[in-house]
């Protein structure tokens, strides 16, 4: 019992020394420069209540090669800091939304020069006084224009509990000898696009970065953690006889550059997609269709993310431009009574592979953890970041931006789930017979999804496109599976989610980065495979083009 | 034999100690030459016509890029690119695709093409351009008829055209195969730093930077006429920034601006760090000035780059200066077609545009002027024509030339070799500019003379005081700009600061008075698209007088700033 105890304590002891055993003069400079920043501001105007600096001071690798030769490969290194301001108190404060009107900037973004002490406290000083003036100014406007019209009754910042939490350097190393092996890698996988004179895209990309983030405020939090990242990327492009582009891509994404599939492993996704693209211009053109639909879990996991995913972000409800499609619907069935989803940042891996939306705390400083959003169909709750909304008054840790951006609330490792899943052939059987029912000759099977957009707006349609890569007919009469190009899928969100009716057994992982108001931010999405009774598609809009005239010039040599 | 081993050591650490710069490829060469041949053989669409004029262009480039600022590191990047562009002509030199405006022809050159290799690899760049040709011929090809078609609608032929649309210039090779080896291997990461950290001794200058920007490119550029040229191209180019609050608590900002043609030209260090510490004590005593907000119209004297920054500078740029530009024929919503009725200095030729004692020459062949390398020299041009040996642009203040290229105007139908690379931080362009421009005065007169000629014209217009505008740093640099009021009695200076120059340009020629018999040369990265530094700059020289009077010049101040708060939070450099 007494060991027990000891060995406790031990680790109790080792976790406060990883918290708060601080060796980084970095971080000591933009300690005190906070400090000193606060005080002289409260010490004249106690209106100034809030105070942030974030911190990326990153390092990052780029190797791109085309059809067998590398055409860039250059490296980076920068701080970019990014400092926000309030003014007035948590109640309504410089960026309180006007009806009607943009939210103010309560943001300044610019570089700070790394080894220089004297620099970086020249640096956050001219700005952090700059943007004391524009704060108070703004905040002085927004106050005369309330008095003409009602105030929200909702706050304009939460209050949160402060952290302090440091993770010891974890740089990489990238030698010049492991970039020149991955530099003849990256050439040798862009090789097999020289295949086809009608390939006109034929790229291999790596982008390796290590980021330390800084995170400090004046209420008291001091976070500095660790985020590496890997990306590699193929990416093709076929122009057809007609003279239209079919691109097909794949990603891999893992956090160590170590963690990437192998050789061989790459060197087979090149060949697949040098091969689709040859297949995809033999395919077909999909005609216009309103049909049965199945999402292979990736393609899902997009699918979901864009249309589902960005209209639980808390922040829109605040916003009288939004079309708000979930503000009235919380505790109201959005799904079937078997699906529900969950957002946990806190998930590094599934089934051994890294997410890409794991992280520990937020860019606003709030411990990350997970939150239920859906309960067997139910909307629960929204993704929060710092900005409360009606009946949500605190951030769930979900407050996301990329340098130089103005935080907001943003996705992060969505999972999918159902809890009556159905095997994929049996899935396949339901769509086949419910194509019967609408009287179709075939339904489509989706595998892969480029990405797509979705207007949340109010003064445009409040609709989505997604544009596939590989999509298959099946048809209803037994014939072979049949690839189709040219397709996009086309709808608004609430008529789509009422279709969906059931989901596979198998799950897998879409990882990527999410753009939107505040920036990209690394996503994923744990789907299984959905079906849907009924999306409508359209063409894909074509260009007038020619095709090549003269054949590529290899084969001329050759 | 120890002597020998001596010897050989001394040549190998010779050999590393040099800086390799960016080497000529004959593998680069060669698949242009090839892709070209290829295309003007065999590329024809259908029905179209076949292209009668391609051009290659790439540039082979490293560029580095240095940025801190008190001693610390903003931000350093190396980057090693190729960059190419492909021209395709349809029609004949009479009547092209180009020179005409509507809806399809926007982007000529380069559409859509992919990516030049990082190496010299052969089929990579032939890749490059023969995607690249396809997509710029299917372009052009549309727009040569949709230009022949508007013609005819609006009965127009093409002897109503102001000139051909191209011109006929001998093929040419120009090849450099080797260029000198640099002696210096300065690291100019450590040089931005070095001087960034001179900043620390002004607590007042409260922010600063040093960016410096290193182009070391190999120019190709071959065409179907039979033109090859290779040339090696590089620039050091410097800024250095500073800030400061003024009388009014407004941030006032004012760089130094210079170039070097490579690591052997640079100035010592030394030398550099004089600069900056000019420029820093100059700075902070303008802020310290109150608004000048009277206004003035009468004599003016010039000094030194003051003379450029606000008279020649002013007087290189397209359309209304020396630069020529062609008026294009325009497709309008309507579907009329007209000719652009551009205001260019073109219409005033053989007419008077500067006072009978202004003469200015471009004599691009000069290499060096009194020991000085000049910058605009230059043996072909960007389209492989061998400049006009000494062209006169204005003679006796009369108007004579303009510069031009391959695209004629109505008065000039021959190039006189005035296409130049230009490089917009790294991006690389071509465009008309100036190689070196003599501005010479025939009434000279010693300072004294002119100081007093000064005083004695702003007398004759009743005038309280005379005006001096001189650099702030003097030198082969562009700097921030000072104003003197003069006392007429005593010719003491007095300095203002907010003047506004707006008023003055290339009018402003027709009122030169005298100038001094001295010579300054500034060699500068010229930019002529007026108002926007950052925007296609050419390497170009200007010889002009060091002191200029001018008659009759518009001055005015600024309206008197809000007066800001100074910061709350007190400066953390000031001890």
């Amino acid at each position: 019992m007494t060991k027990k105890l000891f060995f406790t304590m031990v680790i109790l002891l080792f976790t406060v020394l990883k918290t708060f055993a601080i060796d980084d003069e970095f971080y000591e400079v933009l300690d005190n420069e906070i400090k000193r920043e606060f005080a002289a501001l409260q010490k004249v105007d106690s209106n100034l209540y809030f105070l942030e600096y974030r911190i990326e001071s990153a390092k990052a690798y780029y190797i791109n090669a085309s059809f067998g030769y590398i055409t860039n490969c250059f490296e980076n290194k920068n701080a970019h800091c990014t400092i926000a301001m309030r003014y007035g108190n948590h109640e309504f404060d410089n960026t309180h939304l006007i009806k009607g009107e943009q939210q103010k900037t309560f943001t300044r973004s610019f570089l700070l020069p790394v080894n220089s002490n004297e620099g970086i406290q020249q640096q956050l000083w001219r700005n952090v006084s700059q943007l004391y003036e524009q704060v108070k100014s703004d905040y002085t406007q927004l106050k005369n224009k309330l008095k003409a019209q009602q105030k929200d009754i909702h706050n304009d910042f939460s209050k949160e509990t402060t952290y302090n939490y440091f993770e010891p350097l974890d740089d990489i190393e990238f030698s010049q000898a492991e970039q020149q092996k991955w530099k003849n890698r990256l050439e040798k996988y862009s090789e097999p696009f020289k295949e086809s004179d009608k390939i006109t895209v034929g790229n291999t990309g790596l982008v390796y970065w290590f980021k330390r983030m800084y995170y400090l405020n004046s209420d008291g939090s001091r976070i500095v953690q660790n985020s590496r990242n890997t990306s590699f990327s193929i990416n093709g492009s076929i122009k057809s006889d007609d003279g239209n582009d079919t691109p097909f891509y794949k990603n891999f994404i893992a956090q160590s550059i170590n963690d990437l599939p192998n050789d061989e492993a790459l060197m087979e996704a090149s060949v697949m997609v040098k091969d689709m693209l040859l297949k995809l211009n033999e395919a077909p053109v999909a005609d216009p269709y309103a049909g049965p639909v199945i999402m292979a879990p990736e393609a899902a996991g997009v699918f979901f993310h864009e249309i589902f995913g960005h209209r639980l972000e808390g922040h829109r409800l605040k916003d009288e431009n939004d079309g708000n499609t979930f503000k009235t619907m919380l505790n109201k069935n959005v799904l079937p009574k078997s699906f529900s989803i969950y957002f946990d940042p806190t998930i590094q891996f599934f089934n051994d592979t890294f997410l890409n939306g794991y992280y520990l705390y937020d860019d606003e400083g709030v411990k990350a953890r997970r939150v239920d959003i859906v309960e067997n169909g139910t909307l629960k709750t929204f993704l929060m970041n710092r900005t409360p909304v009606p009946g949500l008054s605190q951030s769930n840790g979900h407050g996301r931006a990329s340098a130089g951006r103005s935080t907001v609330s943003r996705q992060s490792n969505m999972f999918i789930e159902s809890n009556k899943p159905v095997l994929e052939d049996k899935l396949k059987s339901i769509m086949l017979k419910e194509c019967k029912k609408q009287k179709k000759d075939y339904g489509y099977y989706v595998k892969s999804v480029s990405g797509g957009f979705t207007n949340g707006g109010r003064y445009t349609p409040n609709a989505f496109n997604v544009t596939p890569t590989e999509v298959y007919r099946v048809y209803v009469d037994g014939r072979p599976d049949e690839l189709v190009r040219g397709v996009n899928f086309i709808g608004t969100p609430l008529a789509m989610f009422s279709e969906i009716a059931a989901a596979g057994n198998t799950k897998d992982i879409f990882n990527g980065f999410c753009g939107a108001e505040s920036g990209w931010v690394p996503v994923a999405t744990v789907s299984p495979s959905i079906y849907i009774k009924k999306v409508e598609t359209q063409r894909k809009a074509l260009k007038f083009a020619q095709p090549i005239i003269l054949p590529a010039p290899q084969a001329i040599n050759e | 034999m120890i002597r020998n081993k001596i010897s050989f050591i001394l040549i190998f650490i010779l050999l590393v100690s040099t800086v390799i710069n960016a080497q000529y490829s004959e593998t680069i060469m060669k698949a242009m030459n090839d892709e070209l041949a290829r295309n003007k053989e065999d590329l024809v669409f259908k029905d179209f016509e076949k292209p009668f004029f391609i051009a290659y262009s790439l540039f082979d480039l490293k560029l580095n890029r240095y940025s801190s600022s008190l001693g610390g590191v903003y931000q350093f990047t190396n980057e090693k690119r190729k960059q190419g562009y492909a021209r395709v002509m349809i029609g004949d030199y009479k009547l092209t695709d180009e020179n005409f405006q509507d809806q399809t022809n926007r982007y000529q050159h380069n559409d859509g093409s992919i990516a030049l290799p990082y190496e010299d690899n052969y089929d990579g760049i032939r890749r490059h351009f023969w995607l690249a040709t396809n997509n710029v011929y299917k372009n052009a090809s549309e727009s040569y008829r949709n230009k022949n078609a508007a013609l005819k609608q609006q009965n127009m032929s093409i002897d109503e055209l102001p000139a051909p649309d191209f011109t006929q210039e001998k093929p040419r090779e120009y090849i450099i195969k080797e260029q000198p080896l640099q002696k210096s291997n300065i690291d100019l990461g450590e040089l931005s730093q070095l001087l960034s950290a001179e900043f620390k001794a002004y607590s007042d200058i409260v922010e600063s930077f040093v960016n410096i920007i290193e182009t070391d490119m190999y120019r190709y550029y071959l065409n179907t006429e039979g033109t090859k040229i290779a040339v090696p191209e590089q620039r050091i180019h410097f800024e250095i920034v500073a800030s400061t609050y003024n009388k009014s608590n407004e941030v006032v900002s004012e760089g130094l601006y210079f170039d070097a043609q490579d690591k052997d030209h640079l100035l010592p260090i030394d030398s550099l760090k004089n600069y900056l510490h000019t420029f820093a004590g100059k700075l902070l005593k303008m802020a310290k000035l109150d608004n000048w907000e009277d206004s003035y119209s009468g004599p003016v004297l010039f000094e030194n780059q003051a003379i450029y920054r606000l008279l020649l500078y002013r007087s290189f740029v397209k359309g209304n200066g020396f630069i020529a530009s062609r008026e294009p024929l325009i497709k309008t919503k309507n579907n009329g077609v007209l000719l652009a009725n551009n205001n260019t200095l073109e219409k005033r030729m053989d007419k008077r545009v500067a006072s009978k004692n202004v003469f200015i020459y471009d004599i691009p062949c000069v290499k060096n002027y009194k020991g000085i390398d000049l910058f605009g020299y230059y043996a072909i041009d960007y389209q492989g024509v061998i400049p006009v040996d000494t062209l006169p642009l204005v003679d006796s203040g009369v108007l004579r030339s303009l510069l031009t290229d391959r695209i004629p105007i109505k008065t000039i139908q021959k190039s006189n070799g005035h296409c130049r690379t230009s490089n917009n931080n790294g991006q690389i362009f071509k465009g008309i500019g100036p190689g070196n421009v003599f501005f010479k005065c025939s009434d000279n007169k010693s300072d004294k003379e002119l100081r007093s000629k000064l005083c004695e014209l702003a007398d004759d217009e009743g005038l309280d005081y005379a005006m001096v505008i001189r650099p702030a740093v003097k030198g082969s640099l562009l700097s921030p700009i000072e104003y003197f009021k003069v006392d007429l009695q005593t010719g003491e200076e007095t300095q203002v600061y907010g003047v506004n120059t707006s008023k003055i340009g290339i009018q402003s020629l027709k009122d030169v008075v005298a100038a001094s018999n001295q010579e300054e040369v500034l060699n500068v990265y010229h930019n002529y698209h007026y108002g926007n530094r950052q925007y296609a700059e050419t390497p170009a020289s200007f010889i002009y007088p060091d002191i200029l009077l001018l008659e009759d010049v518009e001055l005015t101040g600024n309206n008197k700033p809000i007066k800001k708060n100074p910061p709350i939070i007190p400066n953390p450099l000031k001890k």
